[in-house]
């Protein structure tokens, strides 16, 4: 799925390392998120907009063929 | 959290946190110890293949020892084992069951196809050739998941 994440990790001036930290996941799974190769769960996704204070829709792109 | 390495066929011990760390390594130890044990009791029922050490016997108290060992190993693994999994990261879950689908895919594919064609090659499977078809299924597995998540 596309989505923003790593445009708003740098607008907001934070690492992988970082953001990985602070939601409780690893490196790689922002890493996969931010590359579009994997979907985060629900929990996670609520936990991204909960810290970037933003709608969901403002973080993650979906398209009909997702 | 766990970082996936060695194209997804093991995981950084050292990416974990303390407690974390602990239960992985404990799980493993006594997954190990529970392996060695299993082992004995194979080669004393002759299970792995060829000829039984011990027919009569296979029932003295030391190899009921041995199997008690082998229940008591296994399931504290998987107490360490489940420990250590609940406090993962979906990415890592994903990982796993990747690898664990791929290890049952690989024990159900071999064991179907060793069944059908074993009067023909005239070769009995024993434990050591499912066990091995499961590892490299959980191998393959976990290298797919590597190979479509993680992979630059």
């Amino acid at each position: 799925m596309e989505n923003h994440l790593k445009s708003l990790r740098n607008k907001n001036n934070i690492s992988q390392d970082q953001l990985a930290s602070i939601l409780k996941v690893s490196r790689q799974t922002i890493n996969s998120i931010e590359t579009g190769k994997f979907d985060p769960s629900l929990k996670l996704v609520m936990k991204m907009t909960r810290y970037f204070k933003v709608d969901l829709e403002k973080i993650f792109v979906f398209q009909d063929d997702d | 959290m766990a970082k996936i390495t060695y194209k997804g066929l093991w995981i950084e011990v050292s990416s974990l946190n303390p407690q974390d760390k602990k239960n992985y390594i404990r799980s493993i130890i006594f997954f190990a110890l529970g392996g060695f044990f299993l082992g004995i009791h194979l080669a004393f029922t002759g299970f792995v293949g060829g000829e039984p050490i011990e027919v009569r016997d296979s029932a003295k108290p030391f190899i009921l020892i041995i199997r008690l060992l082998v229940i008591a190993c296994f399931i504290t693994a998987s107490i360490y084992y489940k420990m250590f999994y609940q406090t993962q990261d979906d990415f890592f879950k994903s990982y796993h069951n990747s690898a664990f689908a791929g290890g049952a895919y690989g024990f159900v594919v071999f064991g179907t196809l060793v069944s059908v064609f074993s009067p023909y090659f005239n070769f009995q499977p024993t434990f050591y050739e499912f066990f091995l078809a499961f590892t490299a299924g959980a191998c393959i597995g976990g290298y797919l998941f590597y190979k479509k998540y993680i992979a630059d």
